[in-house]
This record gives structure tokens, sequence and C-alpha cells, in this order.
């Protein structure tokens, strides 16, 4: 079986404006990302025959809608709900039916209008949390476990009982994604974020604070993945997809949590990982140091720890130490979400992030580019994973 | 009472239909497996450790131990509002399975991982009753 790394790349990318409240509504906010996706492979409508759609019911439109609000005639379509955890799965999904000949060109399409659906993000409109095994964070309502801050917050108690981590080394996550978001034109948060600030700002779920919870904003972005062959036509170098793995799930599994730190239905016993858990480097033929950068969905600021510790980049219990002095900003050993991500550019379901990489890896981002940026990681903590390259 | 009661109350009448009737009555029932001896939560029809299929509810001890927590400083549902900030706690049975919920009269900073703590009934509505902890 041939191997699908490199096969595949992104071959445009596009976005609306991210901001709070937007006035357009979310349809609106994706046709715009699909144009500038477009223009920017150098590519007609009648060219996409396949959608990866991010951001299906209850917070957003399906693949049939999107398909006849666009003017577009596919041949093959994958949807997902709108959770980070299924980025990589959606651009996989359009890597995969590429490969396979099912489509030529695969828009993966993401619009989203958090400010106009509070209601649903941990609120009584939030009937996925309200089930009977109750949400997929953790989502107890009636135990007033209501929001997924909850889960990342029961996580983050336990690790610091575990491993004497503390609200203030986690600090250093926010600061530095502040700091790669005033480098960025379509950051959110333009102010500077100071240890005294993050600690200043009030609980959100303790021991989260206000600046360890993302942000909820409004914005889309489209990526348009089609085979390495026809990308090399088109108007943009291409980004090929070196690497990837699917999002692990089970009983030692629980999304916002290391696994086996014991949340949930977990059990507790810490583990190392190995090679065999993380195949995505021996897919990319890459190992952690060609690793340039690496970006994660960063909806609450544990999750950066966890997802380094899960891909070996240091121990279990090591990375709040290991955060420290600049080591994920820019300049850096290991710089993450460059952009900003969901902290301090905008929550665009972690599309954001994806389209910074292709950025970087094109050399097209000024004051925040990765010096020879040649591999980038995209990974949570729930275990996938994708690598994009850098065609030479 | 239960036309007084504002916030979210938990489906009763699933699978986990058992836990909550002998929650009502006093006891902490749980779903052991007839083949492999393992409790679960929450309620499946199938074993998670041997997919077998015959399995019956138990009442259990009710202890366990706190393994985590967490303080809730918004209300993300208005329920809530006049409760903030109010701790959540995750509880592993002796019986090895885990579940969310609240202490009794703890407050904050007496909360520790590792404390011991037993069953306590809240019965919030005519047909609910909750399972919280106390020390
Ligand atoms: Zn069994």
């Amino acid at each position: 079986m041939p191997s699908i790394s490199n096969q595949t790349a992104i071959a445009g990318i596009g976005q609306s404006e991210y901001g709070r409240n937007l006035p357009d509504s979310q349809l609106k906010l994706g046709a715009r990302a699909l144009k500038a996706a477009l223009d920017d492979a150098g590519l007609q409508r009648e060219d996409i025959d396949g959608l990866s759609i991010h951001m299906g019911w209850p917070l957003g439109l399906d693949y049939d809608r999107v398909a006849e609000a666009y003017g577009l005639n596919t041949r093959w379509a994958a949807q997902t709900w709108l959770h980070g955890r299924f980025v990589t799965s959606a651009l996989q999904q359009a890597a995969m039916a590429v490969a396979c000949g099912l489509a030529n060109v695969v828009a993966c399409v993401t619009a989203i209008s958090f400010t106009r659906e509070r209601q649903i993000l941990g609120g009584p409109g939030d009937h996925e949390g309200s089930r009977e095994d109750g949400g997929t964070h953790g989502e107890s309502p009636s135990y007033g476990l209501t929001a997924p801050a909850g889960g990342a917050a029961i996580a983050m108690q336990r690790y610091m009982a575990m491993y004497g981590a503390t609200s203030e080394q986690l600090a250093a996550v926010p600061i530095a994604f502040r700091k790669h978001a005033l480098l960025s034109p379509y950051a959110t948060m333009k102010k500077p974020l100071t240890l005294a600030d993050h600690q200043r700002a009030r609980m959100v779920v303790d021991p989260l604070r206000l600046f360890d919870c993302c942000l909820v904003t409004d914005g889309a972005a489209v990526a348009i993945v089609t085979t390495m062959e026809r990308a090399r036509d088109m108007k943009k170098k291409p980004i090929p997809i070196a690497g990837m793995q699917g999002m692990r799930s089970g009983r030692d599994e629980f999304i916002f949590a290391p696994p086996n730190l014991g949340i949930n239905q977990q059990p507790a016993h810490s583990r190392r990982f190995t090679a065999a858990d993380n195949e995505v480097f021996a897919m990319a033929g890459v190992g952690l140091p060609d690793i340039d950068g690496l970006y994660t969905y960063d909806a609450f600021s544990p999750l950066i720890l966890f997802v380094l510790e899960r891909f070996g980049y240091c121990g279990p219990g090591d990375a709040a130490e290991w955060v420290q002095n600049g080591r994920i900003e820019l300049g850096g050993e290991l710089p993450m979400n460059t952009s900003g991500g969901l902290l301090s550019e905008a929550h665009v379901g972690g599309w954001n992030s994806i389209l910074e990489m292709v950025r970087q890896l094109r050399g097209e981002v000024g004051p925040r580019q990765i010096p020879n940026a040649k591999h980038l990681q995209f990974s949570t903590c729930w275990g996938d994973s994708v690598i994009l390259g850098n065609a030479l | 009472m239960s036309d007084v009661y504002a916030k979210p109350l938990p489906p009763i009448d699933g699978l986990n239909a058992p836990f909550w009737a002998g929650a009502r009555a006093g006891k902490l029932m749980l779903q052991r497996c007839l083949d492999c001896a393992q409790y679960r939560f929450p309620a499946s029809r199938y074993c998670p450790s041997c997919l077998g299929e015959r399995s019956e509810w138990q009442a259990t001890s009710g202890q366990g131990m706190v393994v985590s927590y967490c303080g809730f400083h918004k209300a993300y549902w208005p329920s809530f509002a006049g409760d903030v900030p109010y701790d959540v706690v995750q509880v592993r049975l002796k019986e090895g399975v885990q579940l969310f919920s609240n202490l009794v009269d703890v407050p904050r900073e007496r909360i520790k991982i590792g404390m011991k703590v037993r069953a306590h009934f809240d019965a919030v509505t005519d047909a609910v009753t909750l399972v919280r902890f106390k020390p």
C-alpha cells in the first residue's frame, strides 16, 4: 500500500476578517473565505468537487446548504460538527479523498459566528452536554459542571497536584500567544499581556483564569486540498501534507487531559509515549528536532502543556517548566501558535492556525516568520496530528 | 419543591434509571458485570472490560476519594448565578468508577485531592435525588 505522505497538498487558503460581533452571517463570512482561497490557488469555483465541512449542526451549516449557497457542484462531502477535535480530521478526510480519487479538489470550510451562539457554548442551549452520559468534556450539568472549561480545569487541578505546576507557570502560554497575536494583522487581541495581568484577571473556572480561556469570536477560513501533482500547476507553492495520524479514543482517553491522568473514566497511571504512539513522525520521515513549530487547538492553556507531553517534546509532568523563558515563543526552541491561536488571534475552530502554518511554510508572514521553516506540526492533546512540509 | 428547582436535572429514565431510583432510596447503586465482576459507570448494555452481557445493579459502599476538583466562578447557566463561586469534584468510588459531583458544606480551601468522602443523598425535587458527597 503506497503511503499518502506528500501525495496531497494545501494549494490555497483564504479567510474572512476575524472578530467579535461581526455584522455578517456565517454564510457570508464563509463566502469571503472561499473566494479568497480560490483566488489564492488560482482556481474557479467549478474546480471544487469536494467539501470537507468543519462546522455542522448545531453551531453551523451543513455541507448541502454550503454547496447550494456557494453554487458548488460537488461529488464528495464529509462533515464534522464544530468541535476543535475535528480540525485535522476534516483536513485528513480531504487529503484521503483526493488521494483515493473520490474528488480532485476539496475545499475545507469552517465558518463561525460564536458571538451569536453564546447560549450553545456551555449554556442551557448545549444539549450535547445534557445527554444521559454527559458531554464530551465531562459536562454534568446537574452538578454544575456545565461548560467545557470545567473539564480542562479539573484536569489542570489534578495535574497541578501531581506535578506541582502553578498558575504562574501556566501564564507563560497565553503570554507567548499574545506576543504572537501582536504580530498578526488578523488578531482580535491588540494589547500585550503580562504575568501580573494574567494573575490579576478573574477566575473563570478555578484554576483557569480569564486569559487561560480562548476567545469567543466570529470568522471563516478555507483551505483547498488537492493532489501534490495538481497542486504543482496552481498559483502558489503547494504545501505538502507530509504526515498524519488520527485522534485517539478509548478508556485511557479524555479529550482535555493527558491519557491516564485519571480524569472522567480514565485510569490513573502516567506513561511515556513511544514512537508507536506517534506514527505521524515516521510517516513524514522526520523526528522531533525537525519540527520548526507546533500548533494546537488552544481552547484552554493547559491543552498546550498536555500536547507537548503527548508528542514527546517533554516528559510527563515537565511541560509547565518546559514552556518557561520564551521556549514556545517566536525565536524560542519551539514556537507555538505563531499567529496567536484561539487564545489571542481568534477562535476559528483552529483553522486560523492551519492557515498560519501554510503562510509560514510559504514564507509570507514577515515579522513573525520562523526562519527556514521546513516542517510544522499541528497536534492536539487527544492525539491527532498533521505535519505539513515545505516542497522545494 | 419541584416547581421551584430551576437547575438542570439529569435524565433519570434511561439506562441509568436504577442509579437514580437507588439515590432516591438513599443507596448508591452501581451496575456490576456478572461475568468479570467489574463495576461500571455510566451504565451500559455490555461490560467495557469483558463485553459480557449479564449484569446486575448492586448497592455499594458509597465511599470514595476526591480525585480532582474545579471552581466555577462563571455561571454558564442562569440558574447557577446565585451559587458562584461553587466547586465541582470528581470522586473515585471504592468500587473503582469515577463520577462528577459536589461536596456538601466543605469550603474550597478544605478540599484536598485524596480526601475520603461518602455519599450524601440530596433530594432536589420530588423525582430527582442527586448524589453528593460529605467528608
Ligand atoms: Zn465484564
